[in-house]
């Protein structure tokens, strides 16, 4: 409503407190900035003389006293209305109570017209003033569904770089001419049988048969576990499927959980960066609680977190599966009736990006409308346990699943914290991203916020925390324009199984991305690393909060790093630069990930052996 | 028979004084006795937990066919227990006040209207509903909307203090407001004096009313006009539609009294004396004070008080304990005992013997005992 055809009214301001009355100034100027007629009396005036002066105003339309709560003070309240009443001026003037611990129960107990507690927004009080519906600023106005690459050229700023670059990931093209896999095979079945799904043309008995056919090959490429379960219904260890009856009761607690949630928003002045949370309790129950937890609180994304063991076998299950142990089953009905509960501004990552699954889950996320997905050969092959060749093919296949599906991924480079240093990671990184680019995908730079065992034997964090992280995002942004989104979590090996540490120490590294301006960060609960089972949602929420402040505590200033920072810079992108050159001069990507030539056995990285073999030539 | 079709108002000192103690008391007798029954509350009641407090509360049980009064949000969910008849006009700090009537037994929280004219409305509208009986819960210390009741019970208890003596002030002195004598008829009609809301009224022995700006007797200025007018004029009655205060009272007794001797205060209703005062305990002196100088006090309208109710709970702030208050009592036999040396009207331990002698009050005021023995 336009404010100027809102009826002017006049307000009448009594800070009951005799302090607190900071609240009611604001308001005052608030009002008066929209016209309205104010008075504001003094604080603590007693009641017969607040009642005298109130008797005197004319026309008067609201009067607001705000109070904090205590013993004693209901009574207080109490005779006040009841004066109010007895010297007419409820006849005319509506009676308004906010404060501490105020609520629209305790407002109509004390017989108010309305009660605002501490927390509220003025702009709610002023719209109930002014008669009209407070739309809460929340998601039609800060939680909106942005393009974390959009704000990016992609435009390479070192050409050393740029061209060692090129000549790498043409290698890797090259390579992958003729070359498939189980996994791809299996994508490209798992497309088909989606297709079949979802074609309205079909008949069903069509459908079913069609199916039946393609589902034959798919068990074709898949491990024994997963053929099993097929053939036989036996599910692996510690995995059940809900009964109908729990699935009732998610879709009934989803549909009350969508209805008026008030969405904290978590950002303060700025604008960057999101804030991501990985959910993969092992149960779909349990991480969609989270997920709707994590949205309340302010959260812009979640991602999906998958068991370790789903990433070495060749197949996927199907069905709505719970797990015993951390992670969760990536199957078509998990996702999507996990899908089913986001908020529909929730950017949501299905990560990919490890396994012999790699492929296939890119094709189920984007069918499903995944925002995003995750793929890194590199740190895959390095530390995920997947053999190179294997998981070279597969990423490349999943990145350009991820650009047929217009899903931006991003690239962890969590080989960090098995001991690989910054810059050899970061190498291989840019390699992942420019094969991205050649491929028209959009790749989101993942670089750890971590104190990693690297920098523990360097001492290159000795003094803080801040210098060597400023230094990995400016050497990042001096060699290309492309989205940042440090993680994963941020704060990693800073964390103990103290939650006020951990949700501070994340709050800290939020802090140095703010200051950065990143495109995003990934927090973890305060339990995170220490839960020894599923997180708590009081942890999550933990350092939601924590982050809030965070970013209330920064607004636009910036953290100063001292000039260690732009050594370290220098160091990282010479070492980017000599990593790169090694791997070009190698000539083979696939022979320099077993080499070690982007992370070794010294550094504490282990080319994995899962689906090696399995490449099918021709 | 016909049941007198009466309303019934719950006052209370303060919060936690067993206002719905004596709520409920009502409520269940007047189901057991098949009476049909009306509630509604001026504040909120029925939670578990004490807004302030974290206490646990008394809930509110209603029967099949209880008629009841409370606002929208106090509805929620309640779809299959509370049949609504109308959604009224009267707004609450939780929506709308809705008349409803129960489909079957279980708890309710009631949170009806706010102010006294309200309340009118909301009993008009339950007496629609042929109720033979209307309770209205209120809230904390607050009186004022319940002057529109046909009857009060009063309730006090430790929770508004832990001294005894304290306690018996406040309500002697409440019987003595509550007990002042009706104004009579004169030259000026009651019906007439009722008309002026907005102005305090100086009735002459001869000549028209004189009229004052200002419907209450609270500040200075008001006061000084009106010494003003009745130093210069000969009259009679001084009638205050609105809150007189103590402070002013306690001025005519210090330094105007000859100015007032012989004259009359008249009041629009005793909580509007009440209202005005600071501390309620010292009333009762101060009437004193104010007839022994020879200055009448009246009222326009009259409140009868059928009991006072006492209990000897009061949450006590603990600041060790795991939550911020816990359950204590005082010494209830020394309560009950000195309050019924003091107050005109009987005194009730709701959760002790006296529930059969409020049971017989109740009758008698309902006029009920000729059905019973029909």
């Amino acid at each position: 409503m336009d404010n100027n055809t809102i009826r002017k009214k006049k307000v009448l301001l009594i800070p009951l407190d005799p302090v607190h009355d900071v609240a009611l100034k604001i308001l005052n100027r608030k009002l008066k900035d929209r016209g309205h007629k104010t008075i504001l009396l003094p604080p603590d005036l007693p009641l017969e003389e607040i009642i005298s002066r109130l008797s005197e105003i004319n026309n008067l339309d609201f009067v607001l006293v705000s109070r904090t709560l205590g013993y004693g003070v209901a009574e207080l309240l109490g005779r006040f209305i009841d004066m109010a009443e007895a010297a007419r001026i409820r006849d005319k003037a509506k009676m308004v109570l906010g404060g501490k611990a105020i609520t629209p129960q305790l407002a109509a107990e004390l017989g108010f017209d309305k009660g605002f507690g501490e927390k509220t927004d003025f702009e709610e009080i002023i719209a109930y003033l002014e008669d009209r519906e407070f739309l809460r600023e929340k998601e039609e106005l800060f939680r909106k569904k942005i393009s974390i690459p959009s704000s990016h050229t992609y435009q390479y700023k070192n050409n050393r770089v740029k061209g060692l670059l090129n000549e790498i990931t043409d290698e890797i093209i090259l390579w992958s001419k003729n070359k498939s896999s189980p996994g791809i095979e299996r994508a490209k079945l798992r497309e088909r049988m989606i297709n079949v799904s979802q074609d309205d043309s079909l008949a069903d008995e069509d459908k079913v048969v069609k199916t039946r056919a393609l589902k034959k090959e798919y068990l074709s490429y898949c491990d024994e576990k997963i053929v099993r379960f097929y053939e036989k219904g036996l599910l692996p260890e510690k995995v059940r499927k809900l009964s109908s009856e729990e699935i009732g009761k998610l879709n009934i607690y989803i549909q009350q959980q969508k209805k008026d949630v008030n969405f904290k928003k978590i950002r303060h002045s700025q604008s960057l960066p999101l804030v991501f949370v990985q959910y993969g309790t092992g149960c779909p129950i349990m991480d969609i609680a989270h997920i709707k937890t994590s949205e309340a609180w302010g959260a812009d994304g979640v991602f999906h977190f998958d068991p370790s063991w789903g990433a070495r076998t060749e197949g996927l299950l199907e069905g709505i599966l719970s797990h015993e142990e951390d992670g969760s089953i990536i199957s078509w009905e998990n996702l999507a009736v996990i899908k089913s509960s986001l908020h529909k501004e929730t950017i949501w990552t299905v990560r990919a990006h490890r396994g012999l699954n790699t492929p296939e889950t890119a094709v189920i996320a984007g069918k499903l409308g995944a925002d995003l997905t995750k793929i890194h050969m590199v740190y895959g092959s390095l530390n995920g346990g997947t053999d190179p060749a294997r998981l070279t093919i597969d990423g490349l296949e999943a990145i350009k699943l991820a650009a047929k599906y217009n899903m931006p991924f991003d690239e962890p480079t969590n080989e960090e914290l098995g001991g690989v240093p910054a810059y050899k990671s970061f190498a291989g990184l840019l390699i992942i991203a420019d094969l991205a680019l050649k491929l028209k995908a959009q790749p989101i730079l993942k670089p750890l916020f971590c104190y990693s065992p690297d920098v523990m034997i360097s001492g290159k964090m000795d003094d803080n925390y801040i210098d060597f992280n400023v230094a990995k995002i400016n050497s990042l942004r001096s060699i290309i324009d492309a989205p940042i989104w440090p993680g994963e979590p941020i704060g990693f090996m800073t964390h103990s199984e103290d939650r006020v540490q951990s949700s501070l120490t994340t709050a800290l590294h939020a802090a140095i991305a703010i200051s950065l301006q990143v495109d995003a960060i990934t927090i973890a609960s305060s339990d995170e690393a220490y839960s020894r089972g599923p997180i708590s949602l009081a942890s999550r929420i933990d350092t939601l909060r924590a982050v809030q402040e965070a970013f209330r505590f920064l607004g636009k200033a910036e953290i100063k790093p001292t000039g260690k920072a732009r050594e370290y810079e220098k160091e990282i992108t010479k070492g980017i630069e000599e990593a790169l050159k090694k791997v070009a001069r190698r000539g083979s990507f696939v022979d320099a990930l077993y080499e070690g030539l982007l992370g070794s056995p010294q550094d504490g990285a282990y080319p994995g052996r899962a689906g090696r073999g399995t490449v099918i030539e021709g | 028979m016909e049941i007198n079709n009466k309303v019934i108002g719950i006052l209370g000192t303060a919060k936690n004084t067993g206002k719905t103690t004596t709520f409920n008391f009502l409520l269940e007798w007047s189901n057991l006795e098949s009476i049909k029954v009306g509630l509604t509350s001026i504040g909120y009641d029925g939670e578990d937990i004490d807004n302030i407090t974290g206490l646990p509360k008394p809930r509110i049980f209603v029967q099949k066919d209880n008629t009841i009064a409370t606002a929208e949000q106090c509805l929620f969910s309640l779809e299959d227990k509370i049949k609504t008849i109308e959604k009224t006009d009267v707004h609450t700090a939780l929506g709308r006040v809705v008349i409803g009537k129960a489909r079957k037994e279980g708890l309710v929280v009631l949170a009806g209207p706010n102010k006294g004219i309200e309340l009118q409305v909301i009993i008009q509208k339950l007496k629609q509903q042929k109720t033979e009986i209307i309770l209205v819960d209120g809230a904390l210390n607050r009186m004022i909307p319940l002057i529109y009741c046909d009857a009060l019970i009063l309730t006090t208890g430790a929770s508004r203090h832990t001294d005894i003596d304290l306690l018996v002030d406040e309500i002697e002195s409440m019987s003595r407001v509550f007990t002042l004598p009706l104004r009579k008829h004169k030259q000026v009609s009651n019906k007439e004096l009722k008309m002026y809301q907005n102005n305090i009224v100086i009735i002459q022995k001869k000549g028209n009313p004189i009229l004052l700006k200002g419907h209450s007797l609270i500040n200075q200025k008001t006061f000084d006009s009106l010494i003003n007018i009745i130093g210069n004029q000969e009259c009679e009655e001084i009638y205050i539609p609105g809150i007189i205060s103590d402070t002013v009272l306690k001025k005519i007794i210090n330094k105007y009294y000859l100015l007032f001797q012989r004259k009359t205060i008249i009041i629009n209703n005793p909580a509007f004396l009440l209202v005005g005062s600071r501390y309620i305990g010292y009333l009762k002196d101060i009437i004193d004070d104010i007839l022994s100088r020879g200055i009448k006090l009246k009222t326009l309208y009259k409140l009868p008080i059928l009991a006072v109710t006492i209990n000897p709970f009061y949450p006590k702030y603990s600041r060790f304990g795991k939550d911020s208050y816990e359950a204590a009592y005082i010494d209830e036999e020394q309560l009950y005992q000195k309050m019924k040396k003091e107050v005109p009207f009987p005194v009730i331990n709701i959760k002790g013997e006296g529930s059969t002698k409020l049971e017989m009050i109740i009758k008698k005021f309902l006029n009920i005992s000729i059905r019973k023995n029909a």
